[in-house]
């Protein structure tokens, strides 16, 4: 039986995804009559409301828009600084490698908020007593550096995670090509570690994603925080953070599929 | 600008982050435990075979892994009122020595759901990782699928994926420094109070980040200790005696 129904929706697809989407609805319209039989989503999504928390204010980023912005500056940084980061310690060049695993571990083990409070109220202090600069930096940029460099350490370990992941003959069959170390890291090994390393670092983007809500701490106006700015004004908190929710999950679920196919394709790929 | 470092501020409110650092064991713990117990059930229904006890075990992981965990103490912390609807947490947490049941108990759950979604993916690979014929071999010698699910797979299921739970353990314990958001007074919290009462931000963040490293490392030597000592050795271990 059960093989029956796992084999027929595997054939017809559509109707398995229409099958969720009657049962998803189902499940929230029942747990919406248990827990909060009076909610009123009407009145607590207006247009202008949907509108603060999708694009934020008029004349500056905010809202979804920011957050995507934060996400994507921040991935794009912390690929860079997590690649020197993996290829230091994967290196094993001890000058290089002890340092990168010191700053790896340590931003591995410390919460995310804690990082963003550091970096918004104490990166000031420190280049006033070491440096002797003023440095004032908005609540955006502390929290796009926060993530940097967390998110570096993350990255970092796939890095090297992909790079351990090359067998050793490719070192030696370019070896005997006449290349030097140099150029066979640059054209045998990085391109193909790279190539493995792009689902995890997609999956590493949604998680990035989903962290961004955390900048909330700092006061930047990104989805989350509009939601609870326009929360504190009327306290409907079930519709509006319910519909928070469900645009988090949309764009976080999406992303994760379409990581999980090209974690499919690359892996076909490197079977061939 | 020159910023005078004083660490006496530490010792004199030594009581506040006393006070945090069991708070964030409690949550820890607590949260542990029963992350890993619903993760491992939602990570069998996975892998039950029945079509739709799996589609109800998706649906868990894929909503709550999905938003994020702020959004989600955010929503069980200001939609609901958790002490009215189980009254029994009132007494349960009692008996833990927490006062504010609410702000605690919205933060607990909201961690144990978010985390147990991780674990069941990590149980799930664990049990798909190991070989057909162990589940096969266990019904030979008249065991019912519970039996061999409980006795032969599953142990060695865990002992397979260990690491993998163990840095969600992990994860669990950096996240709880979330709950602050909704008024928990664990180690971040107690922070931002030493801040806000002396203007000694600086010196408490230190002591604060040492400590969470000390509950990380020791959590993961702990952990790894289990793994030595207490979990099955599988077969490669053993020495595989055929």
């Amino acid at each position: 039986m059960n093989e029956k129904i796992t084999l027929y929706f595997a054939k017809h697809k559509v109707l398995f995804i229409l099958l969720n989407f009657t049962y998803i609805i189902i499940i929230a319209k029942t747990f919406q009559m248990l827990a909060y039989p009076d909610a009123d989503f009407g009145s607590a999504l207006t247009y202008d409301r949907i509108h603060f928390m999708l694009f934020g204010l008029e004349d500056e980023l905010g809202g979804l828009v920011l957050t995507f912005y934060l996400a994507f500056v921040a991935i794009i940084l912390s690929f860079i600084g997590g690649s020197i980061l993996g290829i230091a310690r994967w290196s094993g060049v001890k000058i290089f490698s002890i340092p990168a695993t010191m700053f790896i571990e340590l931003f591995r083990a410390l919460p995310h908020i804690m990082v963003i409070f550091w970096v918004f109220f104490a990166l000031p202090v420190f280049f006033g007593v070491f440096f002797g600069i003023k440095v004032t930096s908005s609540a955006l940029t502390s929290a796009i550096i926060a993530f940097t460099l967390f998110e570096s350490a993350h990255i970092a370990e796939i890095v090297r995670a992909g790079l351990n992941s090359i067998p050793k003959g490719q070192f030696e069959a370019a070896k005997t090509l006449g290349m030097n170390s140099w150029q066979v890291f640059i054209h045998i090994i990085l391109p193909q570690a790279y190539r493995r390393m792009i689902p995890s670092i997609l999956s590493q983007f949604v998680s990035l994603f989903k962290d961004t809500s955390l900048v909330y701490v700092i006061g930047v106006v990104e989805f989350f925080r509009a939601a609870t700015i326009i929360n504190n004004r009327i306290y409907m908190s079930f519709e509006l953070l319910s519909f928070v929710a469900i645009i988090y999950f949309l764009c976080a679920f999406t992303l994760s599929k379409i990581a999980g196919q090209l974690e499919k394709k690359v892996e076909k790929q490197l079977n061939s | 600008m020159a910023y005078e470092f004083d660490w006496t501020v530490l010792i004199t409110y030594k009581q506040l982050l006393i006070d945090g650092f069991m708070m964030t064991l409690k949550l820890s713990i607590i949260g542990i435990f029963f992350s890993f117990l619903i993760g491992s059930l939602i990570g069998l229904l996975r892998v039950s075979g029945n079509f739709f006890l799996s589609l109800a075990g998706t649906y868990y992981v894929e909503f709550f892994r999905n938003i994020p965990l702020i959004v989600q103490m955010f929503f069980i912390y200001f939609s609901f009122t958790l002490t009215d609807a189980f009254p029994f947490l009132e007494s349960f947490g009692n008996s833990i020595g927490v006062e504010n049941h609410n702000e605690f108990f919205s933060a607990l759950i909201a961690l144990i759901t978010y985390t147990s979604t991780y674990i069941a993916e990590a149980v799930r690979a664990g049990i798909q990782s190991l070989p057909k014929g162990q589940m096969e071999a266990a019904k030979t010698i008249g065991m019912n699928y519970f039996q061999s699910m409980y006795y032969v797979v599953f142990p060695q299921a865990i002992k397979m994926v260990w690491g993998p739970i163990t840095s969600q353990f992990l994860n669990l314990i950096k996240n709880s420094s979330l709950a602050m958001t909704i008024g928990v007074a664990e180690l971040t919290f107690q922070t931002q109070e030493i801040d806000s009462l002396t203007f000694r931000g600086f010196e408490a963040a230190t002591a604060v980040t040492i400590l969470y490293l000390v509950l990380t490392l020791g959590t993961a030597y702990f952990m790894s200790i289990i793994n030595k000592y207490a979990l099955v050795k599988t077969q490669s271990e053993v020495g595989g005696t055929r």
